[in-house]
């Protein structure tokens, strides 16, 4: 089959086309240098300073932070250093309260130990006592009946006889 | 004591002064009382009002007439009058105590075993009217928990010659002793 196309024209541009063609990019061009050049140039420039400023920024915060962070550790060392002082302080305040009531249940013990015997010896004495006042009774109680016994009118007048003689002498 | 025991007391002693009858009105009214404390009934006798004044002072006429002071007697004629026979005791004992304060005798009780004698009374009497440095009159008690010997009381002294005594001394000795 046999194609009736115009390859030659086909891959050549018509050169009026062409002219029209530049003398439109030419225009679209003048037309975009006449009323867009200086607006786009203007916000570029803006868009460049803010970009700056924000890099600035971002520096200064960047310092700032890094300053931050330095003073951050200094008192997170000084911190822990306090830290290592109160744990240390009560450690010492610890041992020193055990050793109080250690000292103190000693001193205690010792007290109710001494009580508990001072107590013991108070009671045996208390016992002894009550033993040798009641063997006192029981004697006194029988050397009584005894004399009941052997009194006699005769004794009881010489008794007083004898009384009477004290008396005078 | 009542007001008016210690004043008729006092008049009844004021008048033994006078006369010089102290000693021989106490032991005569000491007497008197020592019948009526023994025998309250016959006290309560004056105290009846069924019985007239008049049958009250016969009584008394015919029962001490011979045997006291004819001014004792109408003392007592008044204290039947004015219907005050009851405090006679009261009375007694406030005299005596007036004579007692007046003469510096003491009183005080002698306690024994059995009954003493008078003269053993009186020997003790004598022998503790020397120490106390005045006249001491005692009277007899009977407490037989003394087991044998006397005790005499005088005031707020106690002489103890008891075997009572004795035996508490000994038991207190030995229980120091024994401590």
């Amino acid at each position: 089959m046999q194609l009736d196309i115009d390859i030659a024209g086909k891959l050549f541009p018509n050169l009026l086309t062409m002219i029209v063609q530049l003398a439109a990019t030419g225009v679209l061009f003048y037309g975009f240098k006449r009323l867009l050049w200086k607006p786009t140039l203007a916000y570029l420039q803006k868009r460049s300073e803010y970009a700056e400023t924000q890099l600035r920024d971002a520096e200064s915060a960047s310092v700032m932070a890094m300053q931050h962070e330095k003073t951050a550790q200094l008192l997170l060392h000084e911190a822990t250093k306090e830290a290592q002082l109160l744990v240390e302080r009560g450690k010492e305040e610890g041992k020193r309260v055990k050793e109080k009531i250690v000292t103190d249940g000693k001193a205690e013990a010792d007290l109710k130990l001494q009580t508990a015997l001072r107590e013991m010896a108070y009671q045996k004495q208390q016992m002894q006592d009550s033993i040798q006042s009641e063997i006192i009774n029981v004697a006194m109680l029988a050397a009584q009946k005894l004399i009941e016994d052997k009194v006699n009118e005769q004794e009881d007048r010489l008794q007083v006889q004898r009384f009477i003689q004290d008396i005078r002498s | 004591m009542e007001k008016a025991a210690a004043r008729y007391a006092t008049a009844i002693f004021e008048l033994s002064t006078e006369l010089k009858f102290e000693n021989n009105w106490k032991s005569e009214l000491s007497e008197i009382n020592r019948i009526f404390v023994e025998d309250p009934d016959s006290l309560k006798f004056f105290s009846r009002s069924q019985i007239t004044k008049s049958e009250k002072r016969e009584l008394i006429k015919q029962v001490f007439e011979s045997q006291i002071d004819n001014t004792l007697i109408n003392f007592m004629y008044v204290l039947i009058d004015a219907d005050r026979m009851n405090l006679f005791p009261e009375i007694i004992k406030e005299f005596r105590k007036l004579v007692n304060d007046k003469l510096n005798i003491a009183e005080g009780t002698v306690y024994s075993v059995r009954p003493l004698p008078a003269e053993e009374i009186k020997k003790l009497e004598q022998a503790m009217s020397l120490r106390n440095k005045q006249s001491v009159e005692l009277s007899n008690r009977l407490d037989p928990t003394l087991i044998t010997g006397i005790k005499v009381v005088i005031g707020n002294t106690v002489s103890d010659g008891s075997m009572k005594n004795r035996i508490r001394s000994l038991k207190e000795e030995l229980t120091r002793g024994s401590r």
